[in-house]
């Protein structure tokens, strides 16, 4: 059960997170403000930790969570530098861990969640309104016509001819669009 | 401030955020911040800190948990505004 999030960086500067003590306050716990005081790129530091609060989230409802508004329910712990290039870390909601992976890029900041043990997964990227495009390669990259849809709980899910249900995780910010699905 | 006056200043910040004008054809206090007015939920904590600003009060995380519809804040800032008269 994925969980992602994309950042599309140029709209993230406008807000100027990095710059607001209220806005860390209300989003990072203590041992991640820790982490941001050090980082030597608070702008890029500061979304990365969002991406994986917001893709960690997405996955937790997946598995049934209930929801909820406070980013600090969300504890991320970085494995790797929060700067330039790939990274991973993990994240704990209500004692669930999760594991997050991803990448921070001039233009994009990209992060995926799932449940420890669960099947590797696979990210689509398209521009923005490409919903059918996406149909279409999924549909490829499964071997069988997949629709998207959603589901009861208003989560996006891939569904088959047989309506076989695969869930995965949608997001969208600025002009692209990106999907997360599990591996065939 | 009566409920009225909070909802219309609630309203405006919440469409500063709003990417897209139709939502605001089919509203009411009941519609879902982020899935029917189709606010990113980042945003929302731009909107919890304005609605701070507005009102000179403080949105604890435990009241940010309960942020769900229109009518939810107007409820919250009620409530706040309430406690802080007392």
């Amino acid at each position: 059960m994925p969980g992602n999030d994309l950042i599309w960086l140029a709209l993230a500067r406008d807000v100027a997170w990095e710059q607001r003590t209220k806005v860390l306050a209300k989003v990072l716990t203590s041992a991640e403000r820790e982490i941001f005081e050090q980082a030597g790129d608070p702008f890029r530091c500061i979304w990365a930790f969002w991406a994986c609060k917001e893709a960690a989230y997405k996955a937790w409802l997946q598995m049934g969570g209930w929801a909820f508004n406070n980013p600090k329910r969300i504890e991320i712990k970085f494995e790797t530098n929060c700067s330039y290039g790939s990274f991973h870390s993990s994240a704990r909601i209500s004692g669930q861990p999760f594991e997050i992976s991803g990448f921070i890029g001039r233009h994009l900041l990209f992060a995926s969640a799932q449940r420890p043990g669960e099947r590797a997964l696979r990210h689509f990227f398209f521009p923005t309104g490409s919903e059918k495009a996406f149909e279409k390669a999924a549909s490829c990259y499964y071997g069988s016509p997949l629709i998207l849809r959603k589901n009861k709980r208003n989560h996006p899910v891939l569904v088959d001819e047989a309506g076989k249900i695969i869930e995965i995780s949608k997001s969208h910010d600025g002009p692209l669009l990106a999907f997360t699905v599990p591996e065939r | 401030m009566n409920k009225e006056e909070i909802k219309e200043k609630v309203i405006s910040i919440l469409k500063k955020y709003t990417r897209r004008e139709e939502v605001w054809e089919n509203f009411n206090d009941n519609s879902d911040i982020l899935n029917d007015l189709k606010i990113n939920s980042a945003r929302l904590v731009d909107i919890i800190l304005d609605i701070e600003d507005e009102f000179d009060l403080e949105v604890d995380d435990e009241a940010m948990d309960h942020i769900h519809t229109i009518n939810d804040v107007v409820e919250i800032i009620a409530e706040k505004k309430a406690e802080k008269k007392d």
